[in-house]
């Protein structure tokens, strides 16, 4: 207890020391937990099924392009029951379920119901609360989770209780499960069989309709490579498909979405940017601490010869360092506690459903055990065999300290500088995404979207009510909006194509012809549709690079593509983009279409835009309660980038905390460095110098670290950040500004930092300064 | 050249108050070679310091050449003392980092002397105090008697017109010390005006006169010899 007095009291002798080691600890020790919380969040995913190794989606490649998707036929699954006894079970289930309407007595929700087959309850694990025995064993039972219970009927004793779906179905509960948790790819609010109507939720059961998940369940001892060559043989000799099945484990999905931008990366580069505070904050620790003893030599000198051996020491120092580490393990508990409901907001993770506040804590005791062995290490050894050997002979001991102490800030300011650049590179491509030309202009565009919306019968209202409003310019019905218009799922050739060509799978996009005058989108060739004047049920207008596929803009006015019909281009319209700027713009086909149009793009005078959004949105309530969502185009364009914005602001945050930590690094280093050069200063000041030129000659040294590290920052920056855009179809330029901005900030941060400490240095008493010892 | 009225310095703290220098008046001719003397803590150090511009008084005036400067503020006092007044000190005060050359021609830089010209007058101080030879060498490598030279060449080397040395010889053995006081000799010798802080009364029988304090005042004053220039301040 008496050591642990002595220790308090020797970190209270330099109080602003003790209060830098004691943040910059905690925002790496917070830091890191939060991080490593959300990334294994992330890895959890799926996980929490007791079977989740056994669990599989049926993954389809095509051949020739080499693109892969888990949606694939309904008719898979049938195909494969059966055959194989390695799989137990295999089911399909509704990719795109309709938020379809349910009504219990007079309540009426529109929520999505997710139709499957019987043995899905084989495959997924549904927690049941209350369920009836022998589920699914007739077609009209349908199982709830636990909220949409509460919602519905007020409590989860509802089995047996009458549903009408969609305004004419009955179907009967039968059982309540509790809500799959947040990490769970598959999250269904209600399940029923796709027997409880087959028009509602089999509307595509072809072959070649791309509109379910398989999934499966896969005996664990089974050979996974050798089941799918067995299926692969049997399913190309069986359909004409060129297509490759295989096997996707479902704890995969998250992280590695087949045929979409991967998460992992992402993940883990946000990881990365966590560890990098933790270290840049042990380094600052590990500084500042070995610097704090170079104060106590006389201490530690009376100790030596008074007998304290080389165990002593390391005892005195991992005392010191636990102090430490316990007050920085109590604030980081807190702040984290109090930061997590933030990150379960702004990312969607729930970390402590998946975590539990009982291995939350036990976690951060674990990680402060890993801190403290990890910054022991050198102080140990610093403390136990340098500082006694110098005190001895009573040399300088901080005298091998600054050269050792400047690579720490070198090494923290070189990371700063790399976190910085990412950032600002990231800010930069994200402001890129959102200004860059697009080839339509979607300033003062909303959109509704109602896929379930009865937006067809209430075609005429609308048109009535829209066409009557002075601020809206002009409108378009169409089968999306420009942020991302759908699969690749049309097939068109040239009616003159040989018979052999393969047919290569365009974007087909419905519209009416109002389509081009809203989004503003050219014409390069040919005309619009003019349903006054033309039967344009075959008529279709190309883009620019499909025209370039097919000859140039001029001659594929005359071209008549087919595919289950044959349509006639009419024109040709300039590219303009309707995916994400990963994907370069694809060959699109515009077809002349009003009956399967499920969204409204209105263009409005941009000063009433938000008016004219309220307004319509009123009008469509008053028309149906139908549900639809309606949004500016701009708002729509940016939530195609949420991950890289989440990723932008997390580096942002890691790059600032880095920057502080590394400013407290720098401070303390400044007051120890300060001190060595006191008497210095006095020598300095007696023989002519002047305030200013004392502070050059402090800060000099400071500029030239921060100088080095900007220039081993720079190439690690440059690389990193030119692979991270390569993703990007359409990306900004990494230019040389950012790089110097980056410099920039972290210089006038650094010189902020060390000029007060310099100043106060530089204005003191020469005669006090040579005092000084 | 120096003269000072009713100068006072107090030291506070929170808790006490101590008076260093209690109406101190002293009057030094150009030319002359002064010596201050008394027991430790009567307030010598804290004179020279004042009178070195390195230090404010609390009170009283103090002139150099006739003008009053106590009330200076750094900046002018900086200004003033930059190629008027050198210093030698009894630990020294040279920078470990500085070699023998670097050492000396601090001062000069800081007058903002070209290059060429710096290299000259250091080679040709470092020649006059033998320790040329000495050039590269850093301070921890040189004998105290070394060091005390080049202490002495840097105090020097801008040609001031007042050397100012408390207790140059504090920590030289008697040989180096007797060095020490002829080199100081030598300088008075060749017009530079001298004021040096000794506990010893054999080297302060180098200078023309030796004033003694004693809690902060002026007690006697004792002159050895004649001033040789006269001057009215």
């Amino acid at each position: 207890m008496k050591k642990l007095h002595q220790t308090i009291r020797n970190i209270l002798a330099l109080k602003h020391i003790a209060l830098f080691n004691v943040i910059g600890l905690t925002i790496g020790m917070s830091s890191f937990i939060l991080i490593a919380i959300w990334t294994y969040t992330h890895f959890s995913y799926d996980k929490n099924f007791e079977h989740h190794n056994e669990v599989y989606l049926i993954r389809g490649m095509e051949n020739d392009s080499q693109e892969s998707d888990l949606v694939v036929p309904f008719q898979l699954a049938g195909y494969i029951k059966g055959k194989y006894p390695e799989v137990d079970a295999v089911v399909s289930y509704q990719y795109w379920p309709d938020r379809t309407k349910i009504q219990a007595g007079e309540t009426i929700l529109y929520e999505e119901i997710n139709a499957t087959e019987q043995d899905i309850l084989e495959i997924l694990d549904f927690n049941f609360i209350t369920a009836k025995s022998n589920l699914f064993d007739a077609s009209s039972e349908i199982l709830i989770c636990e909220s949409l219970a509460n919602k519905l009927f007020g409590s989860i004793d509802c089995i047996g209780n009458n549903l009408i779906v969609s305004d004419s179905i009955n179907a009967t509960v039968a059982g309540v499960y509790k809500d799959f948790p947040s990490n769970s790819t598959f999250q269904p609010t209600s399940v029923c069989l796709f027997e409880l109507d087959e028009d509602l939720f089999k509307p595509c059961t072809e072959w070649n309709n791309f509109c379910y998940y398989s999934l499966a369940r896969i005996k664990s001892n089974a050979s996974i490579a050798a089941l799918e060559e067995k299926l692969n043989v049997v399913f190309q000799n069986d359909h004409e498909f060129d297509m490759t099945l295989s096997f996707y484990p479902l704890d995969k999905v998250h992280l590695n979405h087949p045929g979409e931008e991967s998460l992992l990366g992402h993940v883990l580069l946000v990881f990365s940017s966590g560890v990098l505070v933790l270290i840049v904050s042990c380094l600052n620790f590990v500084n500042l601490l070995v610097a704090s003893f170079g104060r106590r030599k006389k201490q530690m000198a009376v100790k030596g010869f008074l007998g304290a051996t080389r165990f002593n020491y390391i005892l005195d120092c991992w005392l010191e360092i636990g102090v430490y580490v316990v007050l920085a393990l109590c604030f980081s508990i807190l702040i984290s506690i109090q930061a997590l409901p933030v990150i379960s907001q702004s990312f969607q993770l729930n970390p402590l459903e998946v975590f539990g506040i009982n291995w939350f804590i036990l976690m951060h005791i674990a990680i402060a055990f890993l801190i403290t062995l990890i910054v022991s290490l050198y102080p140990s050894f610093y403390y136990a065999f340098r500082a006694k050997q110098k005190l001895v002979s009573n040399t300088n001991i901080n005298s091998t300290r600054p050269t050792i102490g400047k690579a720490f800030i070198v090494f923290q300011f070189g990371i700063s500088i790399i976190i910085c650049i990412a950032a600002f590179v990231m800010q930069r491509q994200l402001n890129y995404t959102s200004n860059r030309d697009k080839g339509y202009n979607p300033e003062g565009v909303i959109v509704a979207e109602c896929w379930d919306y009865p937006i067809q019968e209430k075609k005429v209202a609308i048109t009535e009510y829209l066409s009557s409003n002075p601020h809206i310019q002009s409108f378009s019905f169409t089968n999306g909006s420009f942020d991302g218009l759908g699969s690749r799922t049309t097939g068109f050739n040239r009616v003159d194509a040989e018979a052999n060509q393969k047919e290569l799978y365009k974007v087909m996009y419905k519209s009416d012809e109002k389509l081009f005058e809203t989004m503003q989108v050219k014409m390069l060739a040919g005309r619009t549709f003019i349903p006054e004047k033309f039967n344009e049920s075959k008529s279709v207008i190309i883009n620019e690079t499909f025209a370039s596929e097919l000859g140039g803009v001029d001659s594929a006015l005359d071209v008549r593509l087919k595919n289950f019909e044959v349509y006639q281009v009419v024109g040709v319209c300039s590219d303009f983009l309707f995916e994400d700027f990963y994907t370069a713009v694809e060959p699109l086909v515009i077809h002349y279409n009003t009956n399967r149009t499920y969204h409204l793009l209105i263009k409005t005078t941009v000063d009433k835009q938000m008016e004219v959004q309220g307004d319509v949105s009123a009008f469509l309530k008053s028309q149906s309660d139908g549900p639809f969502t309606i949004k500016p185009m701009s708002l729509l364009v940016s939530e195609m980038y949420l991950k890289e914005a989440s990723q932008q602001q997390l580096i942002f945050i890691f790059g600032l905390l880095t920057i502080i930590v590394s400013c407290l690094g720098l401070l303390g280093l400044t007051f120890f460095i300060i001190d060595t050069k006191t008497k210095e200063i006095g020598i300095r000041k007696v023989n002519g110098a002047k305030v200013s030129e004392v502070l050059m000659m402090l800060n000099k040294d400071f500029i030239k670290w921060v100088a080095i590290a900007f220039i081993i920052a720079c190439p690690i920056a440059w690389y990193a950040m030119n692979s991270w855009l390569s993703n990007f179809a359409y990306k900004t330029e990494l230019s040389w500004w950012i790089f110097a901005l980056a410099g920039l900030v972290a210089m006038a941060i650094a010189l902020i930092t060390v000029s007060w400490q310099s100043w106060k240095a530089a204005r003191r008493n020469p005669v006090e300064s040579l005092r000084y010892e | 050249m120096l003269k000072t009225n009713n100068l006072q310095k107090v030291f506070r703290t929170e808790e006490v108050e101590t008076t260093a220098l209690n109406n101190v008046n002293i009057h030094v001719q150009k030319g002359e070679f002064v010596a201050i003397m008394g027991p430790s803590g009567c307030g010598k150090s804290t004179l020279l310091n004042i009178i070195g511009l390195l230090d404010n008084p609390s009170n009283g005036e103090l002139f150099f050449d006739g003008q009053e400067i106590a009330s200076f503020k750094e900046r002018q006092r900086t200004n003033l003392r930059k190629g008027n007044i050198g210093f030698v000190f009894q630990s020294f005060n040279l920078i470990d980092e500085l070699n023998v050359f670097e050492n000396i021609e601090m001062p000069l830089v800081y007058l903002k002397l070209s290059a060429k010209e710096r290299r000259e007058r250091v080679q040709r101080v470092m020649e006059r105090m033998q320790i040329a030879h000495r050039a590269k060498h850093f301070p921890q490598q040189l004998s105290g008697g070394q060091q005390q030279r080049v202490a002495f060449a840097r105090a020097v080397v801008a040609n001031p017109k007042l050397i100012l040395a408390d207790e140059p010889t504090g920590n030289l053995d008697s040989k180096n010390g007797a060095e020490v006081m002829n080199l100081l000799r030598q300088l008075n010798e060749d017009g530079t005006t001298i004021v040096m802080v000794t506990h010893s009364a054999e080297h302060a029988e180098y200078a023309h006169r030796t004033i003694n304090l004693f809690d902060g005042h002026v007690v006697t004053e004792k002159i050895h010899k004649e001033s040789p220039v006269e001057e009215i301040i």
